[in-house]
């Protein structure tokens, strides 16, 4: 205990215990230490395993005090070794491992607070869980409905897709029934199309989300609504000569059967991504341009698609009555009216449908459209007023900064008497008369107290603030030169 | 320099065996240690000294749980370097 140890002793104790003569061990030892100093000499650090690390640091050069001369001294700075150990050693040193012990009275204080912050964490979680439930919902609602918009638009796929050239192959496809291969050669030329539409309905994307959250109130609106689809798809599959149904349905899946692997679900995701597109712009765009589709669409399909557009044109409006309304009255009505419509056989119905429902909607688009053109006049109003409102400061402002420059000058060409008799009502309380144009500020002075000193009143500080420009007034460096009006 | 390439370089200056100077230094270390937790201090001539250091037992206060604990004395290994390697390592 409490020896001291030299290098010898060490290499001694080394040798008998690595049954290696002494020499052995002295040159070992010897090499062991210097290989350490010429590493961190050479800007090192040295890790030996079981140790520790030995690694280089500069201490700077710090100042201190001559204690029985009281003169201040600069201490230079030095490179100095400095030794890390392992967690190995500290277990080595310290045997019998002892853990912190909580102190009894302390533990009392810290149980109800404990407490406290579990509930408080409780807390959160429970928010957090119905949220995460909402999201879900609101994932899996589109989903539904893309579901359902694909299985309503699978026997006729270039129902809303024609316009995009994508879908000139799939028509082609329809038209023209050739062998697998002719078909996946024009489906991949089709394909290619599709690609660069996938970039354009990306962006759609984006308006897709916005309006997901309209689908999802809308849920009870297209419930009814593809429960319609559904017959009428049914019934026209019947009227409607059987080839037409029958061709599309098939050709519509042999291109995504014969380029099976990657393709396919870009594709498919595509295809809903247009679908759900198309859908946006059908809800956000005017009936017209449907009408021209279905003006330009083949003759054969003409009822088919006038029936399914028709649909379509109904879900849209009630879409469109929903948006502008907002009522669930309003809501409810168009759901009535709907199911009354479409039960029956889905040509008949759905034309008187039509007129009666613009109706409502163009009258709403009127109102709105007055309304905006109100907003509008009235925007436009507003900024006139506003343009001249700033004329008029401005010219009251040119008018007055002329003005005082002018006084200013004209007080300042004058004699010193009217100089002073401008002092001192401003400094009446200090009896200063002459006062300095500059003041440097001291530590901890502030502004009010510069106004203080020279002014009087803290009420100057506004005057210095005009006069001066800081980058932070509350916070102005010492030594600052201020400017005093 | 990891673990690894200071025991290559002794290996090289000493001219033993890899594996040899793998055994000796972790003896090296181990004889040590052994004197450091008997509470002998161990000085090196040119490198410096490595001695126990008694750590008392410290109150702290945890101010998130705002708890009180006692933290157990230990025993720490110090390493102090040599005035010659100072001058050393300070020759520039």
């Amino acid at each position: 205990m409490n020896e001291k140890l030299s290098f010898q002793n060490i290499v001694d104790t080394l040798a008998r215990k690595a049954g290696v003569q002494k020499k052995v061990a002295e040159t070992f030892s010897k090499a062991f230490f210097d290989t350490i100093v010429e590493a961190v000499s050479a800007g090192d650090a040295v890790k030996i395993k079981g140790l520790g690390t030995f690694k280089l640091v500069e201490v700077g050069d710090r100042e201190s005090v001559n204690v029985s001369t009281g003169m201040r001294f600069v201490i230079p700075g030095y490179k100095k070794l400095t030794f890390t150990a392992e967690d190995h050693v500290a277990e080595v040193l310290n045997p019998q491992a002892k853990t912190s012990v909580q102190v009894e009275e302390s533990a009392k204080v810290a149980e109800p607070t404990k407490v406290a912050e579990s509930v408080i964490v409780e807390v959160p979680t429970k928010v957090a869980e119905p949220v995460k439930a909402e999201t879900s919902i609101e994932v899996e609602t589109p989903k539904k409905e893309e579901d359902i918009e694909t299985l309503i638009q699978v026997p006729e796929p270039e129902q809303v897709e024609t316009p995009q050239d994508a879908f000139a192959g799939i028509d082609m496809l329809i038209s023209t029934p050739e062998s697998v291969d002719d078909l996946r050669q024009q489906y991949e030329e089709a394909k290619a199309k599709m690609e660069t539409a996938v970039e354009e309905a990306r962006k759609a994307n984006a308006e897709k989300m916005r309006l997901e959250k309209l689908l999802e109130r809308l849920e009870q609106n297209v419930e009814p609504e593809v429960v319609a689809h559904k017959e009428n798809i049914e019934s026209p599959a019947n009227a409607s000569p059987v080839e037409t149904a029958e061709d599309t349905k098939p050709i519509s899946l042999i291109p995504v059967a014969a380029v099976s692997g990657n393709p396919n679900p870009s594709v498919e995701t595509s295809e809903e991504e247009k679908r759900q597109e198309a859908f946006n712009r059908v809800m956000t765009e005017p009936s017209h341009t449907q009408e021209e589709e279905v003006s330009s669409k083949p003759s054969g399909n003409k009822r088919f698609w006038l029936t399914t557009l028709i649909i379509l044109l109904l879900a849209v409006l009630g879409v469109f009555v929903y948006l502008i309304h907002r009522n669930i009255e309003a809501v409810e009505k168009v759901q009535t009216t709907e199911q009354t419509t479409q039960p029956a056989k889905a040509e008949k119905p759905a034309q008187p449908a039509k007129p009666t429902k613009p109706a409502a909607p163009k009258t709403d688009k009127d109102s709105l459209a007055k309304a905006q053109k109100a907003d509008s006049v009235k925007v436009a109003a507003k900024p006139q007023k506003d343009t001249s409102k700033p004329d008029v400061k401005k010219t009251d402002a040119s008018k007055d900064k002329p003005s005082t420059p002018d006084t200013k000058k004209t007080d300042a060409q004058k004699s010193d008497t009217k100089k002073q008799d401008t002092k001192k009502p401003e400094a009446q309380k200090p009896a200063k008369e002459e006062r300095p144009k500059t003041h440097r500020m001291q530590r901890g002075e502030s502004l009010t107290r510069v106004s203080q000193k020279y002014y009087g009143t803290k009420d100057s500080v506004r005057a210095i603030l005009r006069v001066n420009t800081f980058a932070n007034p509350d916070n102005i460096p010492v030594g600052a030169v201020v400017k005093l009006p | 320099m990891t673990n690894k390439e200071f025991l290559e370089k002794i290996s090289q200056k000493t001219r033993l065996e890899a594996e040899e100077a793998k055994q000796l230094s972790s003896l090296l270390i181990g004889t040590v240690l052994e004197e450091i937790a008997d509470g002998n201090s161990v000085t090196i001539q040119g490198f410096g000294s490595f001695e126990p250091r008694e750590k008392a037992s410290r109150r702290i206060y945890n101010p998130t749980s705002k708890t009180y604990m006692v933290v157990p004395s230990k025993t720490t290994l110090n390493y102090k370097m040599s005035a010659a390697l100072k001058a050393q390592l300070n020759k520039e």
